[in-house]
């Protein structure tokens, strides 16, 4: 154990002496996630906060009907809150979409009023701008809603004027009936909102930003357990390894000393990520602490098994891309796992990424799922050395 | 001869070859399956049990988009996953919907629980909405007609049951096949954006083409690290001998990068053979093109280090940090076209995503720089 110690103390010193990488080490990760962050924070304004985007409407049939449907669009509480919708002629709508002014044309064909009275199915065609993607589902998904309003309306509309018509009453009744049931329908069609009554929960992770903060941190732990042994491994040639084993220095006594360091390294950069972190999501700084020092540990101890099962750098570099890779899908980082489709998300769950962003927003659960799996690890890696040696000695090495 | 010998190193052949392609497969099946099945959760809560509140949510089903994955669950089922987070909102369909829809009372029926991470719930409302009122406008109109015929003595109050059904099904019968009026969606396609479509389809944003030049440059730092081992113990020997310098580091660089041209090569037969898509042959030349400016920016950084694992370190940073932002991973052009400044041609991956010629111009002139860094720093050392 004392050798042990003092082997860390040597690993230290090492590290300290790139002192140029290991600063780079520690901002780097910050610096990558600050720019995915930024990425997609650039994503949500362009595309859907900054401006309301416009949509252009070609009315070519120009009837009672058409109006009632521009007015109802216009005046759409959910499309006014994304969309502008002006009225234009086909010509101009041309333009601005060449121009890349706007979202999309709905255009309303001749004889749309009539074919819809008549009771046939009317296609309106909508050409979308390509250029514009994100913006055209949107406004696409909203008019699927208005013209489903549209026919409901519609064909209740229908029903009255057909049933009167074919009962005989006077024209002017089925008239005066017909302008009522427009108006009895809009109105019933513009009051939909009351249907609903919406009561918001408190969740576990309260919004989206927390959900980052929280996968990125544990990102960031991962991140800086994979570049430790990195920077460990590889400093001692052969030779040495050979004259250290003489002196009774075997695998398993490094691999505690590369433990000893990799924690204590990893406890100090756990420790500028407490403060900000902890203050952030308004949790106790001991509590978090607890969390992180767990997240850590269990990261530490995965690294340093694919640092034992790896000969080289080549090997462990490439392994340790895969793993977190592999664990940045697996514990949706980037895209929270509810997300998913049900077979990768429950793939997800079997990855330490996941337990560890779900530890960290505060299940209990995952944390034990964590701690059993840091133990496991650390005893596959003993079993793992103590045959690794006793083969070794077999084979003469 | 001495080439062939390099070549033929199993260990290099597997990790410079067949390494890249599996993982390149691997993530690629995973991201690409993860990208079209992405759908947001949510749950729907019947606390009815009528015919209405059935029918309701029979035809949400049946025409339920892609990106909504709908779940009919329990109250406390709901409730639980929904502060768990795994649902991104709930519709609870409350007691006495259909009783209130035949009185005509259209007041707070549906309980909707958001959270404040809640992203598609508006959209849901609307498309609840619609069937709702479907449902609402088919019974109104029945009253209506119903009311109208009894206003106009047209009809005895016994057969009044039979009127409204008929009007009932009347309305009903509009839906069918299709409804009244639908949306059909054009793509627009003018003359300068037709290009742009085309791409958008099946090459600006490929999960493989992306992942793979992620894998291919982190295995470029392995395959070249021997330049870092070499440096101070063998090259100056070399220096010595007949045989110079110049030619064992060009030959050996030439059996790796070979190598990394086969591989290209074998993943451009692998995916014609196994994706769909249209892989055009000029994908494959600009992919060596990419294989090529790659190898010789991971040479370029083989010049900085003078310690295996401080190259490893800070190389596989770089690589990382290029692959984010020159869009290995996320389709990268379309936002920096967005951004006030467009730097995604110095990115190497615009090599594939970009067919535009001024980036092999671009590329080419980095490749002379790099070089000439390179050969300058060989050069110091002598």
């Amino acid at each position: 154990m004392r050798t042990s110690f003092v082997f860390s103390l040597l690993q230290l010193k090492i590290i300290l002496k790139m002192w140029k990488t290991l600063l780079f080490m520690f901002f780097f990760p910050m610096l990558a996630l600050a720019c995915i962050g930024f990425i997609s924070m650039c994503l949500l304004s362009e595309e859907v906060r900054v401006e309301k985007f416009q949509v252009a409407i070609v009315d070519q049939d120009n009837t009672k009907a058409t109006n009632f449907l521009i007015q109802h669009l216009m005046e759409n509480e959910e499309i006014t809150k994304l969309s502008k919708f002006i009225q234009v002629n086909e010509s101009i709508a041309n333009e601005l979409m060449e121009k890349n002014q706007i979202v999309a044309i709905i255009s309303l064909p001749h004889g749309f009023t009539k074919n819809i009275i008549k009771g046939d199915n009317t296609p309106v065609p909508v050409i979308v701008n390509p250029r514009k993607p994100i913006q055209s589902m949107l406004v696409l998904q909203l008019l699927e809603s208005a013209t489903k309003f549209t026919s409901a309306a519609q064909s209740g509309i229908n029903t009255i004027y057909h049933f009167l018509q074919k009962e005989g009453v006077g024209e002017k009744i089925i008239e005066e009936e017909y302008n009522k049931s427009i108006v009895a329908f809009s109105f019933q069609i513009f009051g939909r909102g009351k249907l609903f009554k919406a009561e918001v929960r408190q969740g576990i992770n309260q919004n989206l930003t927390n959900y980052y903060i929280t996968s990125f941190s544990v990102l960031l732990l991962m991140f800086w357990s994979f570049s430790i042994p990195l920077l460990l491994k590889g400093n001692m040639s052969k030779a040495l390894q050979n004259r250290l084993s003489i002196y009774g220095i075997t695998k398993l006594t490094e691999a505690a000393a590369t433990l000893i360091t990799f924690h204590s390294m990893m406890i100090i950069f756990t420790i500028f990520l407490l403060f900000p972190i902890s203050n952030w999501l308004t949790v106790s700084p001991i509590n978090m602490f607890i969390r992180l020092y767990f997240i850590s540990l269990a990261f530490t101890s995965l690294f340093l098994f694919v640092d034992v099962i790896c000969k080289n750098l080549k090997m462990y570099s490439v392994l340790g891309c895969f793993i977190i890779l592999l664990g940045i899908i697996g514990g949706g980082h980037i895209i929270p796992t509810i997300y998913y489709p049900i077979w990768l998300e429950n793939l997800g769950k079997w990855t330490v990424n996941y337990w560890a962003v779900f530890s960290f927003a505060g299940e209990i659960s995952r944390s034990f799922a964590l701690i059993i799996f840091t133990i496991i690890q650390l005893l596959i890696i003993a079993v793992f050395l103590y045959f690794q040696g006793r083969w070794g000695k077999v084979t003469g090495k | 001869m001495i080439m062939l010998k390099f070549f033929c190193k199993i260990k290099l052949i597997l990790f410079v070859v067949v390494l890249p392609i599996a993982f390149t497969f691997m993530f690629g099946k995973i991201f690409e399956q993860g990208h079209e099945d992405v759908a947001i959760p949510i749950a729907l809560v019947d606390e009815d049990h009528t015919n209405f509140s059935k029918m309701v949510i029979e035809r949400i089903i049946g025409e339920q988009s892609q990106r909504i994955d709908l779940k009919v669950m329990k109250r406390d089922g709901a409730e639980r996953l929904l502060l768990k987070n795994d649902l991104d909102s709930v519709f609870v369909i409350k007691e006495g919907f259909q009783k209130k829809l035949l009185n005509g009372d259209e007041e707070e029926l549906i309980d909707v629980w958001i959270t404040e991470s809640s992203i598609a719930n508006g959209i849901f409302q609307e498309v609840l909405a619609g069937e709702i009122m479907r449902l609402s406008s088919s019974l109104m109109a029945a009253d209506w007609v119903v009311q109208v015929f009894q206003q106009l003595k047209l009809i005895d109050a016994k057969n009044t049951g039979l009127l409204w059904d008929e009007a009932y099904q009347f309305t009903e019968e509009q839906w069918e096949p299709k409804p009244l009026m639908n949306v059909n969606r054009i793509m627009y396609e003018g003359d300068r954006v037709e290009n742009r479509i085309d791409k958008k389809e099946n090459l600006l944003f490929s999960p493989y083409i992306g992942l793979w030049t992620f894998f291919t440059m982190i295995s470029m730092i392995g395959a070249l690290d021997w330049i870092i081992r070499e440096k101070s113990i063998i090259f100056p020997r070399l220096k010595a001998t007949k045989r110079s310098l110049a030619v064992y580091v060009m030959i050996r660089l030439g059996a790796t990068f070979f190598l990394y041209i086969i591989q290209s090569l074998l993943l451009f037969g692998i995916l014609t053979f196994f994706i769909k898509g249209e892989w055009q042959l000029s994908l494959m030349v600009r992919m060596f093109a990419f294989t090529f400016e790659a190898f010789i920016f991971t040479l370029f950084l083989t010049t900085f280090f003078s310690k295996v694992n401080g190259y490893y370190f800070n190389s596989l940073l770089i690589i990382f940090l290029l692959s984010l932002i020159g869009g290995s991973f996320f389709p990268i052009k379309e936002l920096y076209s967005s951004l006030f400044f467009d730097i995604s041609w110095i990115f190497p991956q615009t090599l594939l995503t970009d067919p535009n010629i001024k980036n092999v111009f671009i590329s080419g002139l980095f490749v002379i720089f790099f070089s000439y860094r390179i050969v300058r720093r060989f050069d110091k050392r002598r």
